[in-house]
Parts: structure tokens; C-alpha cells; sequence
């Protein structure tokens, strides 16, 4: 029997075996498509099954660490555990309970689901999407500060969370699948990457914005750079995007525990103009969509590679300034919140915002990449026939997972708390998931849409999902009851 | 010209103009009907039910993200008059019970309804009445086209019965099918969510929910204030469902930590009593130990433990005291001064609290008061003057230390020091659960069939030494042209042809 840090070392271990497995199997899956010749489609699926291998042992570590801390921080404090409770203290945390654990986990379902349509299907294409998106939902992972297993607070010790957090965590990794495929019937049947460009540099700075706070569609943006956990309401006057330290504190005249928040020099100004020229090369791109494919040499594309420069230096910038962090001392008169032990140092307040912004550069450095391989890219790519088949086929998969995951969320609700349905910004936000993919359906099945509309709806709902999974975290829409101090 | 006065009141035997018109013919009734019905039942007015959800919803989630009273707006936004206007009218502040957000529901239900309505008969009759002939399906991508085979009408009908269909024969045409029930699964998703959505409106009209904070230690409460997002307060009595009335008493409330800061449990001891008219306390209804995810549920009413709050009282010491004579020993949570009555004429009383005394760690001092025998009980709670006072220290650290050390009836165990909470308690009832749990259970199911089930179907035609086969499933065509392959290659049939475009090499 390992000890708890014995198991976590392995679980480190582990994880690093799983994320070069999925480096190396991207190179496969990408070489297999850029040179024909090369037969790697075995090695391609043996490698990411190999990562596979790993990334569950990982889980599997962590969850059988966050099982024994539960039981030992218990009998450390005086509890007498019975077996069937050791039993239950022992799965009742499973690994996805904290955003780095949700990332990891999700990257997990969404590559053991593309292993499942691989081999049902074939459409190893898909693959080097698949893989690229777990490793960026991995590296995400990686840039969360608060990694460590904590005990579950007593709101989420309940039997519901193994099943209500699972089933909707794997109905977003198959929309995300679909969302792959239904992209990649969008380039294969020519959609102009004016559209591809300008609706993707559109949601980059509509995430970004949102990530940077409403004061900025208002108008009175505040130059300094970060972002806090909660960003206060119009009636709960703060200031927005300042880097926080990782410490509480509780204001006078509150309960509540609210961050620290220490402005960090520098950054702001490189996310404001990575707005701005993303929302101009959106509107450029607008304005060309009817013109002739002029890949590269659009000026749109040139207005969105110059955004992606300026925000990789903001991001650069932001992480070295993190990394480099002086220890933070309190300000006059401001005692950290019980439980808070020093030396503080700069954290990103929101790993969720943070993550978002991982993920806009991930996207739209993606975009930037593939836009001058687009002619072979799309060359081999299979029948479009089959990419939206396989479309079709993964959100009808995933749908199901998604109703039952929200209607099981009422009812663990309704046991909790009393009401089935509070109109929670979690709740809500996966209820329009819920709409946008029922939307879909009745288009597709019942009206009879095919073709490009359909996947157009796809692709932009996944946007609506990652804003789900990750987005209502940043505070913006509220407290909600599912912010259980992942920050 | 002159000018006339318009009649106040009709002339006598006159009708309105309006009753003046023809009645409309049955025919006319019907289309006026159909018209409506139609619109409810229209995909268009679904996805734009949907469009319209969806919109608002992120719109709900934006407007008002503190959940802030109206009364809190209004001060925020004094003197702005088109914006709090907006607010009061499409009632902002809690849009997601606004009137137009309701309107919007009730259209997805009415529409729900009618699609349901016209659903129902087409399914049944698509059911209850297949077409059986081989030669008038059309659109089969499952065929298999005069086949030379020996086989006989009876073998084919006996080898699909083997496979769990149900099999008809008209003449030389089989028909075969199994799975029809999975025809209804999309049908019941639609009512389990109509269920949902009508449990959900019944439970907006019926259901309350309020809070109450319960001082711990036998603190009571028989009403609890239930606050409306438009600032207003409404006081709930607690009466089970005959109204009688009865109150919550909090007995103990423990906030268990692994460490400051950490939670391990919120949990309440709770008692219910009857009330009875005086105000006194009556017979006892229940007793629950509540923790988060764990209510208290009677009469309709669940007692949820929300949250608690330190009350501005003297903090109070957890101690346990033994009974050398007897060896009982009894756990107390005693405030400074509070008495404990260990004997007749035999009292103690906590009198001081030392974080740290003399090195040896948190102590409380003790007073002991032994009145002699046959003195009167004392009214203010004073000892008299006979009274002998001693007073000494227990020290948490050394647990056993006054047992073994202080020669005395009664021995003190010192545990720790702890403020002074009321328990926070949220009360809700909500009798549209049933319906709603109804729902969601049947959309279980609905979602089950409707996804996981097909409804399979076999045509076939044996006649002078050919046999024409085709088969069709409405779901997952895929599995079932493989379970179709199988059935040809038992009866000897070739495969059918594979599709164009299918299977192509990623």
C-alpha cells in the first residue's frame, strides 16, 4: 500500500507519460495525413492508446488519492469510521471535483470516445483534432494553480456527483467531437475561410471581452490587466480585471470571503488590442465573405495573425509576471481569512478565465495554422456525407447524456436544497445547451436540414458548451451554487 | 347640422353588432380551430420558441447577476427612469418569473400539447396498420431482389419467428417486425417534458420557500420569512396540512472543520413540536439529525441545513461531567454563569476561560456551590450565605487530571470552547415533486427507447423459387444491416449490395 503521496507522485508520473503520448500521437495523426505514403495509421492509434492507458491510471491514482484523504483528514479529526463508510468516503471524490481535475477528466472522456468512433468508424482525421483539443484542455490543466486534492465541502458529498458530474462531462467531450466533425465538414464542402476566419476571430473577442469584464461593453474599462473571480454586479461597484493573490480575506461588514486583489503591470494593454484587432479582423472578414478565397494573403487573416501576436505577448507577459511573483503582503489593515496561511503569491483569480484564454489562443493559433493547408486538409478529408453522418451520430449520443445529467442535477437539487430548479447561472447556461442541441435535432431531424446549416449549429454550440463548462465560472453571470471554490 | 348625443345604454332589443353577425358555420368553427391548432403544432414556432429561450435565458443570466431586490435597484438606479422602468415592467430583476418569460413557457407548452396531439394517431396508425406488401415499400436500402432460392414461405416465417419477430403472412408477402413500442419513445419524451414543464409552472403557483435562523441550544421558531425578489417579506407559520400548528426547536448545532476555514459538516439537531394554543410546547413529531444533503421532511415541509451564523452571545464551553458514584458521565455545553445542577443542594458554574494558562494549555475555572442540606432554593439564583464556595481549573490537555486529582463527587472534562451559532434553516414546500419526479422518470424511460431501441421491420416475398427480402429500422440502420446480413445468410440468401458512399476509407 502506497502512501497518498506516493500515489500522487505516480499520478504525476503518469499524466506526463499520458500527455507526451498524446504529443507523440498528434505527430502521428498529422504525418499520416501529410504524407500519404507513410502507413502510420496503426502507430497514430497505438500511441493515443497507450496515452489513453495512462491518462486512466492517472485518474485512477487521483481518485484513489482523494479517496484516502478523505478518510484521513476524517480520523484525523476524531472520526470513527465505520467500513461502509470508509467505503464510501473512499469513491466519493472522484477526480473531476476541481477545474484542474474537470480538464483533465474531460480530456480523458473526449479521447476515450474518439477511440470508440475510431474504431467504429474509422475517420482517423478526426484524431489529430481530437488529440490537439485533450492537449489543450490538458495544457489548460497544467496553468491551474489550485491543483491539490481538498476535501469535498459538504455540499458536494453526496452520491449524485458521481453521476450527475460524469454524464454531463461526457455529453461536452461528445459535442466537442461533434463540433470536430461538423467543422470539418464546413471546410471539406468549401466553406470560405472568410466565414471560418471571421466568425472565429467573432467568438475569440467576444470570449475575451467576457473574460475581461462587462465594463468593457460599457464602456469604462479599467487598464488594469487580470481578472477576478467575481466580477462585481453594476450594483456591487469593484475593480475589474486586476490579478488576484491566491489569498482570502473577509471584508468588513461580510461573511463572505472575497480575493485579494493586486493590479499586475503591463498586460492589460496587449488583451485590449487583441480584442480590438480580432473584432476588426471579424468585421474585415464580414465585409470579404462573398469575395474570392484569398487564404493567407486576405488582409483579414493578416489583422487576425497580428491579434494572435499581441495576445500571445499579453499571455507571455502575464505567465512571466505570475511566475515571477514577489510575495505579496497584505495591505494595511486587511488579515487573511481564517484558514489562509502565507507566502502569497500572484494567482490568476480565475483559473476559468485563464482557461478561456488558453483556449481562444489554442483556437485561433489553430485557425492560423491550418488556413494555408486548407486546399489539403480538405483534399483529405473523407465523403462530407460521412462527416455529417458521424456529426449526426455523436450529439444523438451525447444528447441523451445531457438530459439526463440536467434532469438528474434537479433532482440531486431537489434533495439538497428543495427546489428542482433555481435558475442557478450553471443550471441555466446548461438548460441553453440543452436548447441550442434540441434546436439541432429538430432542424435536422424533423425539418430536414442538412448539409452546412446543421453543422454550422454545431460548431457554434459548442462555443455555448465551453462557455457552459467554463464561462459561468468567471462570475460574470453571477455566485451560482456550482462555483464550490474551484476559482 | 345638429349635433347628437351618443346613447349611454343601447335601445332596448338592440344587440351589438358584433352578435349581429351570422354564426359561423360548423365548417367555418372548424378552420377558425384548425388555424389554431395548427400554429401550436408548427416545427416553425418550436425552434422559434427555442431561438426566443435561448436569447432570453442569456439574457437572465446577465441582467440581474446578484440576484439583487428591486428595492436594492431602485436605490442603484434612482434618478436613471427609462432603465428602472424596464426593470419594473419586464420585471428584470427576477426575469425568469417575469410575466413574458412565463408567456414564453406557456407557449413551449401549448405547442409541446398540440405537437403531442397530432403525434399520438399518426404513430398509432403507422403502427397499427404497416404496409405488409414486399412490392409496395419503396426507399428500402436493406434488398434483396428475386433471389433463386428453394426456401419456403413457412421456413422464412419460422426462421424470422426464431428471431423474435412478429410475423404475418398475406398470400406469398411476409411481414415481420419487432421493437413497435419504440415508435412512442420520441412521443413520451415529449409528454415526460411537458410533465417537467407543467410540474414546473404547478410548482411556481403552490410552492414557497423561506429561511430561518435557530439559535442552537434549545432555541425555537414557529414561522419562517419567505423574501420575494420584489423586496417584499412574507412570514410563513409552520402548519402541517391540517393546520395545526407546531415549531422547530434546535437543539445542537455543529459546524465540524478539518482545520479553520475547511468544512467536514454542518449538522442540526432538530425537534419538532406541536404547538399548542398557548404557545407551549406539545407532544414531540419528529427528531432528525440534518446535515446538507440530508432534510428534515414532514408534513410537506423539508428542513434544509442552508447555513449558520455566530451569534453575538458569550462563547460557550463543551464539557463532560462524571458521576463517580454512579459512573455516568453526561456531555454539556454550558455558558459562563449558567448553572449546572449536579446534586441536591450541589451546584457548578463556569466562571472563567484561559487560552493558556500557566503553560499548560486552554483551562476553564470552575466554582463549586454546596448549600447545606435543607436550605431553600435561592429565587435570583444567588448562593445564600451558608453556601461553601470552593472553585478550581480544568485543563484539556490532561482529561483525566481533575478525576484523579480533586476528591469530589462530580469530575469535569474540559473539550473545548465554541461559539454561539444559530443554525440556519431553509423550509420549503413544494407539492408539484410528485409530478415533477413523474417527469423525469418518464423521460428516463422515453429517452431510453426513443434512443436505444429501433423498430425493426422485414418485407418478404417467396414465390416460384425466388425470394425478394428487404428490411428497414427508424433507428441505427447500421447495427441493423448487420443483424439483416445475418438473416440472409441463414436463409441462403446473397448479402445485399453495400451502399454507395458508405464505408469509405477515412
Amino acid at each position: 500500500m502506497g502512501s497518498i503521496q506516493g500515489l500522487l507522485d505516480w499520478g504525476v508520473a503518469l499524466r506526463i507519460v499520458a500527455v507526451a503520448g498524446y504529443a507523440l500521437a498528434f505527430l502521428g495523426y498529422a504525418a499520416r495525413l501529410a504524407v500519404r505514403k507513410l502507413k502510420l495509421d496503426r502507430v497514430a492509434t497505438g500511441l493515443a492508446v497507450t496515452a489513453v492507458g495512462a491518462h486512466t491510471a492517472y485518474l485512477v491514482t487521483r481518485w484513489i488519492a482523494a479517496g484516502r484523504i478523505e478518510i484521513l483528514l476524517r480520523e484525523r479529526t476524531g472520526d470513527v469510521l465505520s467500513g461502509t463508510e470508509r467505503f464510501w468516503y473512499m469513491v466519493s471524490h472522484p477526480p473531476y471535483t476541481n477545474l484542474f481535475d474537470a480538464l483533465n477528466f474531460v480530456a480523458w472522456a473526449m479521447m476515450v470516445c474518439y477511440l470508440i468512433i475510431e474504431r467504429k468508424w474509422g475517420l482517423r482525421v478526426v484524431g489529430v483534432l481530437a488529440v490537439a483539443l485533450a492537449l489543450v484542455a490538458m495544457g489548460e490543466a497544467s496553468l491551474v494553480t489550485d491543483k491539490q486534492i481538498e476535501p469535498l465541502v459538504p455540499a458536494l458529498q453526496s452520491y449524485w456527483i458521481l453521476i450527475h458530474v460524469a454524464m454531463l462531462f461526457v455529453s461536452y467531450s461528445l459535442f466537442t467531437l461533434g463540433a470536430v466533425c461538423a467543422l470539418l465538414y464546413l471546410v471539406r464542402t468549401g466553406t470560405a475561410s472568410a466565414w471560418l476566419g471571421g466568425v472565429q476571430a467573432a467568438l475569440a473577442a467576444l470570449l475575451l471581452t467576457l473574460v475581461g469584464g462587462t465594463q468593457l461593453i460599457l464602456g469604462t474599462f479599467q487598464m488594469a490587466p487580470g481578472w477576478v473571480h467575481q466580477v462585481p454586479s453594476q450594483l456591487h461597484k469593484g475593480s475589474f480585471l486586476e490579478v488576484t493573490t491566491a489569498a482570502h480575506y473577509i471584508p468588513a461588514g461580510s461573511d463572505k470571503l472575497a480575493k485579494v486583489l493586486v493590479p499586475v503591470p503591463g498586460v492589460g494593454p496587449f488583451l485590449l488590442a487583441a480584442i480590438v484587432l480580432f473584432l476588426a479582423g471579424a468585421v474585415i472578414y464580414f465585409l470579404a465573405r462573398k469575395g474570392p478565397e484569398q487564404g493567407t494573403s486576405a488582409l483579414g487573416y493578416k489583422v487576425v495573425a497580428a491579434g494572435f501576436v499581441v495576445l500571445t505577448v499579453g499571455l507571455a507577459l502575464l505567465v512571466y509576471r505570475i511566475v515571477n511573483s514577489p510575495e505579496v503582503a497584505f495591505p494595511q489593515g486587511i488579515r487573511p481569512a481564517p484558514g489562509e496561511h502565507g507566502p502569497f503569491r500572484f494567482g490568476i483569480a480565475s483559473n476559468y478565465a485563464l482557461g478561456l484564454i488558453a483556449l481562444v489562443w489554442g483556437l485561433t493559433g489553430g485557425f492560423l495554422v491550418t488556413t494555408p493547408l486548407r486546399d489539403r486538409i480538405s483534399a483529405g478529408l473523407p465523403d462530407p456525407r460521412k462527416l455529417e453522418d458521424i456529426t449526426y451520430k455523436v450529439i444523438i449520443a451525447g444528447w441523451p447524456l445531457l438530459t439526463i445529467g440536467i434532469v438528474m442535477g434537479g433532482m440531486w437539487a431537489n434533495e439538497a436544497w428543495g427546489r428542482f430548479w433555481g435558475w442557478d447561472p450553471k443550471e441555466t447556461w446548461a438548460l441553453i445547451t440543452w436548447v441550442v442541441y434540441a434546436g439541432y435535432l429538430h432542424t435536422r431531424i424533423t425539418l430536414g436540414w442538412a448539409g452546412k446549416r446543421p453543422a454550422a449549429i454545431a460548431v457554434f454550440a459548442f462555443a455555448v458548451v465551453v462557455f457552459t463548462f467554463m464561462g459561468v465560472n468567471l462570475g460574470l453571470t453571477g455566485e451560482g451554487l456550482h462555483t464550490y471554490g474551484a476559482g | 347640422m345638429s349635433e347628437q348625443l351618443v346613447p349611454v345604454a343601447p335601445p332596448a332589443g338592440e344587440v351589438s353588432e358584433v352578435a349581429r353577425l351570422p354564426e359561423l358555420s360548423p365548417q367555418q368553427s372548424h378552420q377558425v380551430v384548425e388555424l389554431v391548432f395548427r400554429f401550436f403544432c408548427s416545427l416553425r414556432l418550436t425552434l422559434a420558441n427555442l431561438l426566443l429561450l435561448f436569447l432570453a435565458m442569456i439574457a437572465g443570466t446577465f441582467v440581474n447577476p446578484q440576484n439583487d431586490s428591486l428595492v436594492n435597484i431602485e436605490r442603484a438606479f434612482a434618478g436613471r427612469t427609462t432603465l428602472l422602468w424596464s426593470y419594473r415592467t419586464f420585471e428584470l430583476y427576477d426575469l425568469f418569473h417575469s410575466w413574458w418569460f412565463t408567456a414564453l413557457l406557456l407557449s413551449l407548452a401549448l405547442n409541446l400539447i398540440a405537437c403531442s396531439i397530432e403525434r399520438l394517431p399518426r404513430i398509432y396508425y403507422l403502427v397499427r396498420y404497416p404496409e405488409t406488401r414486399f412490392d409496395r415499400v419503396v426507399g428500402l436500402r436493406l434488398k434483396v431482389t428475386g433471389a433463386p432460392s428453394a426456401i419456403s414461405a413457412d421456413a422464412v416465417s419460422d426462421e424470422l419467428r426464431r428471431r423474435r419477430f412478429s410475423v404475418r403472412r398475406t398470400g406469398d408477402d411476409i411481414f415481420a417486425e419487432k421493437g413497435r413500442y419504440s415508435r412512442f419513445g420520441v412521443w413520451l419524451v415529449h409528454i415526460s417534458l411537458l410533465l417537467i414543464l407543467g410540474g414546473g409552472i404547478f410548482g411556481r403557483l403552490t410552492a414557497f420557500e423561506g429561511t430561518v435562523n435557530v439559535p442552537q441550544g434549545g432555541g425555537q421558531a414557529d414561522a419562517f420569512i419567505e423574501r420575494r425578489p420584489d423586496g417584499g417579506q412574507f412570514r410563513h407559520r409552520l402548519m402541517d396540512g391540517k393546520g395545526a400548528r407546531f415549531f422547530v426547536q434546535c437543539d445542537d448545532f455543529r459546524l465540524k472543520e478539518f482545520e479553520p476555514g475547511r468544512p467536514k459538516a454542518f449538522e442540526s439537531d432538530l425537534r419538532l413540536f406541536r404547538r399548542m394554543p398557548d404557545g407551549s410546547a406539545g407532544e414531540e413529531l419528529a427528531r432528525q439529525t440534518i446535515r446538507v444533503n440530508e432534510p428534515l421532511r414532514y408534513a410537506g415541509l423539508t428542513f434544509y441545513q442552508a447555513s449558520y451564523q455566530q451569534l453575538e452571545r458569550a462563547p460557550r464551553a463543551r464539557i463532560s461531567v462524571l458521576d463517580k458514584t454512579t459512573g455516568t458521565q453526561q456531555a454539556l455545553l454550558v455558558a459562563p454563569s449558567q448553572p449546572i445542577e449536579a446534586a441536591d443542594g450541589l451546584s457548578y458554574q463556569l466562571v472563567d476561560y484561559q487560552e493558556d494558562f500557566a503553560g499548560l494549555g486552554p483551562a476553564v475555572q470552575v466554582v463549586r456551590i454546596e448549600e447545606p442540606p435543607g436550605t431553600p432554593r435561592s429565587t435570583d439564583g444567588k448562593p445564600s450565605a451558608a453556601a461553601k464556595i470552593t472553585s478550581f481549573w480544568v485543563f484539556n490537555k490532561r482529561p483525566d487530571f481533575d478525576r484523579d486529582n480533586r476528591p469530589d463527587r462530580f469530575a469535569f472534562r474540559f473539550d473545548h470552547i465554541t461559539p454561539y451559532y444559530a443554525t440556519g434553516l431553509q423550509i420549503a414546500r413544494d407539492p408539484s415533486t410528485p409530478i415533477v419526479y413523474l417527469g423525469c422518470f418518464a423521460l428516463f424511460g422515453g429517452i431510453g427507447i426513443a434512443f436505444y431501441t429501433s423498430h425493426k421491420r422485414i418485407w418478404a416475398h417467396v414465390a416460384s423459387g425466388k425470394i425478394s427480402l428487404g428490411g428497414a429500422a427508424h433507428r441505427n440502420l447500421e447495427a441493423f444491416s448487420g443483424e439483416f446480413e445475418e438473416l440472409c445468410d441463414a436463409l441462403g440468401v446473397p448479402r445485399p449490395a453495400p451502399r454507395k458512399g458508405a464505408q469509405a476509407a477515412a
